[in-house]
């Protein structure tokens, strides 16, 4: 009896504990990370951002963000719809102004599609809901001009922002993959995991230690920030309503 | 009485999950990649306070990082934040503790009167070197609707030409004042002493085969254009420093970047970019 207890009370005890922790995990802002693992340099779309984009998914959720996954090589619907929920996106491919490309497997034909989200897409997705973009906090286009305008997409930094992002970010040139991994990791994890950084600050100092680790920029220097870059990313928390 | 005690266990279980996510919480909020650290005046931050011009009071180190396989200081003072080798008295960067709010003053600064601003700001802060001398590699005057500034680069060369691999980024705003300030450093000695045993011919040739093997659009490709390709110094070994000019192929520009050694023809780094060309779009 006394046995039977014990059980039912430990029982009660992991349940109560796994309720409270997932209650707990669930409430912290969520992220979308997504990468790019292209196998070949056949097509117009090949990147493997895929550590990059792990580092970036493992340093946000060991600082109050949440998701389970980090994801790679999803169609631009995905990207698109995931833009909306979190408190931070971050993507990492190629690109160019107004879009940036997201080419995924299918596995039905066995083939590679490519597929971009354009600033226009993002547009036509959020500019009638009621929430816009404004659980948003911080996008981040890691793409090559990817906070330039195009005639025929629109900007993603400003689209973004002009929807409710807080703080969006591009590069207005070329950029090179490692030194815009390396500069991608000092911002976000290094500098920006420290509640006393800006955004802006945070950038300016991922620049020089580019340039420092490698001797030149390699085009992050290019870095442009729309909205708000007083904020910084920690405490979490979602974007300003 | 039974269900009092049921009730206590259960009451005592969930103070004890209460705790753990409290601990869980407190332990996050914690954690941050610039740990303070506590120190007293060093001998070495009073010469570091000497060389940048201001009083030893007003230079606090707040932390430590590795740059470049380098362990330096984070150091600041009043205006900036210094990543330095206090040891050394050398700095590694510096950026303006106000950067956001400086950079983006309207103005119309002539190039010739910040280049007199850029060379005084490297007496005062670039170590000299003994063998070699910077000169200026390149100018941008940025202006966007966030930035306005003037983007120094100087690079170091021997008498002879070749580049040490010392190089000075610099940033300043239309008021002159200095935003950010980042040094990467060379190997004067190989510079002077190293001669390259591979041809500048055969390092265009191993450029041009791992290009080739990058796939199969790209094994159609006969000779590229470099846009630069010069001997310089990476990680202490003499290379052939190379930069394609873009290269077309499937609807996308790309771009490769190769550090090739001089000596043994082994590429020690690459880096490449692409662009996707808008009719790949459409």
């Amino acid at each position: 009896m006394k046995i039977k207890r014990i059980t039912t009370a430990v029982l009660c005890m992991i349940l109560c504990c796994t309720c409270m922790l997932s209650i707990a995990a669930n409430a912290a802002p969520t992220e979308h990370c997504f990468g790019v693992d292209h196998p070949t340099l056949t097509s117009s779309s090949a990147l493997d951002t895929m550590d990059n984009v792990a580092t970036i998914h493992s340093g946000l959720v060991s600082n109050g963000y949440y998701n389970q996954y980090y994801y790679s090589n999803n169609p631009s619907s995905s990207v698109c719809s995931a833009l909306g929920q979190d408190a931070i996106f971050y993507i990492n491919t190629h690109g160019n102004a107004g879009f940036v490309s997201c080419p995924y497997y299918n596995s039905s034909t066995s083939s590679w599609i490519s597929s971009y989200m354009k600033a226009s897409d993002i547009n036509s997705q959020y500019s009638s809901t009621t929430d816009k973009l404004k659980k948003v906090r911080l996008a981040y286009f890691g793409a090559c001009y990817s906070a330039n305008t195009s005639s025929s997409y629109g900007n993603l930094l400003t689209t973004s922002t002009n929807l409710g992002v807080d703080c969006a970010i591009g590069f207005s040139t070329t950029i090179y993959t490692n030194r815009h991994v390396y500069f991608s990791e000092r911002m976000i994890l290094y500098y920006g995991m420290d509640s006393n950084n800006t955004i802006s600050a945070c950038a300016a100092s991922a620049k020089a230690d580019t340039y420092t680790q490698f001797g030149d920029y390699g085009g992050v220097n290019s870095y442009t920030i729309k909205g708000n870059g007083n904020i910084s990313l920690v405490p979490a928390a979602y974007g300003t309503y | 009485m039974k269900k009092n005690k049921w009730f206590k266990s259960i009451a005592l279980f969930s103070c004890l999950a209460i705790c753990l996510l409290v601990v869980t919480a407190f332990a996050q909020n914690n954690t941050s990649s610039a740990t303070d650290i506590n120190t007293n005046k060093s001998i070495s931050i009073s010469a570091f306070a000497q060389k940048i011009g201001v009083d030893a009071e007003e230079v606090n180190q707040v932390g430590t990082t590795a740059i470049n396989g380098k362990q330096l200081s984070i150091v600041e003072d009043a205006q900036y934040i210094y990543k330095a080798d206090l040891n050394k008295c050398e700095i590694a960067n510096m950026v303006s503790k106000n950067y956001a709010n400086l950079v983006n003053l309207e103005g119309n600064v002539s190039k010739s009167v910040m280049t007199k601003v850029a060379s005084k700001c490297i007496s005062r802060y670039v170590q000299e070197l003994d063998n070699a001398n910077y000169s200026l590699e390149s100018y941008d005057y940025i202006n966007t609707d966030s930035e306005k500034i003037h983007s120094f680069i100087y690079q170091a060369a021997t008498s002879s030409g070749v580049k040490t691999g010392d190089s000075v980024a610099m940033e300043f705003n239309n008021n002159g004042d200095l935003l950010m300030l980042a040094t990467h450093k060379g190997n004067e000695t190989v510079a002077l002493t190293a001669d390259a045993s591979i041809s500048e011919e055969r390092a265009h040739e191993i450029a041009l085969n791992y290009i080739n093997n990058g796939g199969e659009a790209f094994s159609e490709i006969s000779n590229c254009s470099y846009l630069t390709s010069e001997l310089s110094i990476w990680n202490n070994k003499l290379v052939w420093s190379l930069t394609t000019n873009p290269i077309f192929v499937a609807n996308a520009e790309y771009g490769f970047e190769f550090k090739i050694d001089a000596q043994t023809g082994e590429i020690l780094f690459d880096d490449g970019y692409c662009v996707v060309m808008p009719s790949a779009v459409e």
